[in-house]
């Protein structure tokens, strides 16, 4: 088909799909302006740059390396939400590819669609982050000047945001061809040779991390991290299943549909387990980080602690952003399975299935996944701490820790319970739509 | 003359259920046939995997002489679209675009320019009476008058034959008696052979053949 | 009505007496107006005439009560191509259809065939209704759709019984 038609038939039309790819373009634009930061700050070279004007973070050549580097990490996490964002189907965009075949669309051509659609939000992305970067960097300038991590923008950047459109505008093609679900092969569930790897895999992967990050710095600690999410991976997946077998049982009709519900969308919703066991695993550890900091008599001076508050700070500051874009993605799933269940849902109003019914089964679908996760990461963040996790020098133990960790963990779940309760708030028009008899009479 | 549409001993099971268990049929030039039988009987399973949307398990389908199972998936697909029209019982066009593209979609999909591909659609949308509602949407018409939508779509590209599921089977009578006479006439004016599966006399009666089948075998054929 | 013909379905178990033929018809159609005596001998006597039944034992001094029928040959041929053609779909064939049917199935014939014919010809009559235009007056158009409709609902009722019988073929 023509580029025309290509890009005709992949632009969204329906609310739902429009904001899946706004959601999605935001979540690249605000990837695309991270890098655009990395980039700036890289431009400014491998020498020392004055302490009073830059922040110590991109002043010192030791420290703006590291800088860079979390930025290129929270770049490729607001890319992962970008991902999320894109898998999420809707029912009107089942059954427009499903139309689409039947006119006689190859599955070449499909693929291509949802490619297409992938690329013009990362084309988007990739053009909102100039101004994206403009603004946070603008925002950035009005923090105390230890806070300004995100130098302002002279005009010959306008040149790095060039690569950037074309990177964004790839991550599109890249996530849009792996995300392509071949409509004949039902997602598969993960296998359980590949449940067993993970769980021996990622701790392994954790002590090996935490043994080598006094030697290899940003290495370890990748290898920590990335052995930290494996693990979450697998045991989340173990946990849903386990736990909607055990609610498939329960007397309760409520348990009842949440277990059913919990087990034909398993592997989303451990996927995302995943991604807030690992922002919990570092928000605690970098709390850990802060508590260790302002309870150290030895670094009383006040631009210390702001140096290392700032550090942490900050990085809180963006972890719980991700935290929270990982439980809309959570809610936004949960949607649109009961767009998908329109006709079932619709079916159980005979037999009393009302509204708070159903928003008690959505909200029990969203706790057991949201609470443990943010609790389990935030308890095991906090309780390593971040000083093993980059390789730091490690104090003794303090029992004042085991408090935070208590403290942390505790506001993990109430979290959890929280988002799954304005979940139930904000889907109440959906769940009123999921009920309606009309949905009855629909094809 | 040569078949159209040529099924040979085909065979289909959905896991445990077996629909068809060997069916053999030709379709010629511009023959009306008309599939019943009770539900559950293989007659959708039939049409879907003449249409080529399902593989069958055995036995041959040929379009124009041409096995389908031969070709490579990307070329199937542009037979299916050039050779074969499907109208089914609903649910068959896109909910968000506007009827002139849904009915232009398979010349879009065969890489022609939107504009010449509109112009088609539009004369076709006429042909079948419902030419001042080119520029809705699905789901602001009636049954009627998107069935009537999904015969152009299925007459567009000038297919040899038209595969109709259950055409008529979510219109009352009325409506299914008006859309029964234009996908009749519509198949005849493009000289196409109609397979229609139905469970609908009214509809069955305008064929010039009768397959009726049972438990996924032909139970009897009869010309009328 | 065909009740001649019936007649001689309800004698192709045997010979038998004229009471006997009307029970038979009173257990064949539970529901319908039971065969009047009358009737029944009427038959009788216009088909001996026409050679199709024989009288075969004559109780003396008895009236037609006590006589005895039997099938000829010419009979049975006539009963055969009855139960093979197919009713021609005229107002109020429908009584023929059923009893046609039942006789088949009652005298083990090809009941499957039968209606598979059947089928074929009401089919084909709809088809002829339809394509011809009814002509543009008020009440021509509504005998039409009546006609039409009638056929459809006796084609329906063919559709189960097809399925009953295959059924019960299947189960045997």
């Amino acid at each position: 088909m023509t580029l025309e038609t290509l890009v005709q038939l992949a632009r969204s039309r329906t609310p739902a799909d429009r904001s899946r790819v706004q959601l999605a373009t935001a979540a690249l634009a605000f990837s695309g302006a991270l890098l655009l930061g990395a980039l700036r700050i890289a431009r400014l070279g491998k020498g020392e740059l004055g302490n009073d004007i830059y922040s110590n973070y991109i002043a010192e050549s030791g420290l703006r390396s590291g800088l860079i580097a979390i930025l290129i990490i929270l770049a490729a996490l607001t890319g992962g939400l970008a991902v999320q964002a894109l898998r999420l189907g809707t029912a009107a965009r089942e059954r427009r590819l499903a139309a689409l075949r039947l006119a006689g669309a190859s599955r070449k051509q499909l693929r291509q669609l949802t490619v297409a659609d992938a690329a013009i939000a990362g084309l988007a992305g990739g053009l909102l982050a100039g101004p994206a970067y403009l603004v946070l960097s603008l925002l950035f300038g009005a923090l105390p000047r230890m806070a300004r991590i995100l130098p302002g923008a002279e005009p010959i950047d306008a040149l790095l945001w060039i690569p950037v459109v074309v990177m964004m505008t790839a991550a599109g093609v890249v996530i849009g061809s792996l995300l392509h679900r071949d409509g004949t092969a039902a997602p598969q569930p993960q296998s359980a040779s590949q449940r067993h790897t993970g769980i021996v895999a990622g701790p392994v992967l954790i002590a090996l991390g935490l043994l080598t990050s006094p030697y290899m710095g940003y290495v370890g600690s990748t290898i920590a991290l990335a052995g930290t999410a494996l693990l979450f991976l697998s045991t989340s997946g173990l946990w849903i299943r386990w736990l909607g077998r055990r609610l498939q049982r329960s007397g309760d009709p409520a348990n009842l549909l949440t277990g059913v519900r919990l087990m034909t969308d398993s592997r989303p919703s451990s996927r995302i387990c995943m991604l807030l066991g690992s922002c919990g695993f570092l928000v605690g550890s970098m709390a850990n980080g802060i508590a260790s900091v302002v309870a150290d008599e030895t670094t009383t001076s006040a631009t210390s602690v702001s140096f290392y508050t700032t550090g942490f700070g900050l990085t809180i500051a963006g972890l719980v952003l991700i935290v929270l874009t990982a439980i809309a993605a959570l809610i936004v799933g949960v949607a649109d399975q009961l767009v998908d269940q329109r006709r079932q849902l619709a079916s159980l109003t005979a037999l009393g299935v009302d509204l708070p019914f159903l928003r008690r089964v959505i909200r029990r679908q969203l706790t057991v996944v949201a609470a443990p996760a943010l609790a389990a990461g935030l308890l095991f963040g906090t309780v390593i701490g971040i000083n093993r996790v980059s390789g730091g020098a490690v104090g003794p133990f303090d029992p004042g820790t085991l408090l935070l960790a208590a403290i942390l963990t505790a506001a993990g779940w109430l979290f959890g319970h929280l988002g799954a309760a304005a979940a139930g708030l904000l889907l109440r028009n959906q769940l009123r739509d999921a009920l309606d008899p009309e949905n009855l009479r629909a094809a | 003359m040569n078949a159209v549409l040529e099924l040979e001993k085909v065979e289909y099971a959905y896991r445990r259920n077996t629909a068809l268990r060997g069916v053999s049929l030709q379709l010629k030039p511009g023959e009306v046939v008309a599939v019943t039988g009770a539900s559950g009987c293989g007659k959708s399973t039939l049409l879907h995997c003449a249409a080529g949307i399902l593989t069958p398990d055995a036995g041959v389908v040929q379009v124009d002489g041409q096995d389908l199972a031969e070709l490579p998936e990307e070329q199937r697909a542009a037979l299916r679209r050039t050779k074969v029209g499907v109208v089914l019982q609903f649910g068959q066009l896109v909910p968000d675009l506007p009827l002139v593209d849904n009915v232009a979609l398979p010349l879009l999909l065969g890489g022609h320019e939107r504009g010449e591909a509109h112009q088609a659609a539009r004369r076709w949308l006429d042909q079948v009476g419902i030419a001042e509602d080119a520029d809705a949407v699905p789901a602001e018409l009636s049954g009627g008058q998107t069935q009537r939508a999904a015969v152009a779509r299925a007459l567009i590209t000038g297919p040899s034959v038209v595969l109709a599921d259950e055409p008529t089977g979510s219109l009352d009578s009325r409506a299914g008696q008006e859309l029964l006479d234009v996908l009749l006439e519509a198949a005849r004016y493009r000289g196409a052979a109609l397979l229609m599966v139905t469970h609908d006399n009214l509809v069955a009666a305008s064929a010039d053949r009768e397959i009726r089948l049972r438990d996924g075998l032909i139970q009897h054929e009869v010309a009328l | 009505m065909a009740t001649a013909e019936l007649v001689l379905g309800l004698l192709s178990a045997g010979p038998a007496h004229g009471y006997d033929v009307k029970r038979g018809h009173d257990t064949w159609f539970p529901d319908s107006r039971p065969l009047a005596f009358g009737q029944v001998y009427t038959t009788l006597g216009r088909l001996e005439r026409d050679g199709l039944v024989e009288v075969i034992d004559k109780t003396s001094g008895g009236g037609p009560d006590r006589t005895v029928y039997a099938l000829t040959g010419k009979g049975r041929d006539h009963l055969s191509e009855w139960l093979t053609d197919p009713v021609p779909p005229a107002w109020g064939s429908a009584d023929e259809v059923l009893r046609k049917l039942v006789a088949a199935i009652r005298t083990g014939g090809d009941a499957a065939g039968f209606l598979a014919r059947q089928r074929a010809s009401h089919l084909r009559r709809i088809r002829e209704l339809r394509e011809t235009p009814a002509d543009d007056d008020p009440t021509s158009p509504l005998v039409r759709e009546y006609i039409v409709a009638h056929l459809d609902a006796d084609l329906r009722w063919l559709d189960s019984a097809l399925d009953r019988i295959s059924e019960q073929r299947g189960a045997r």
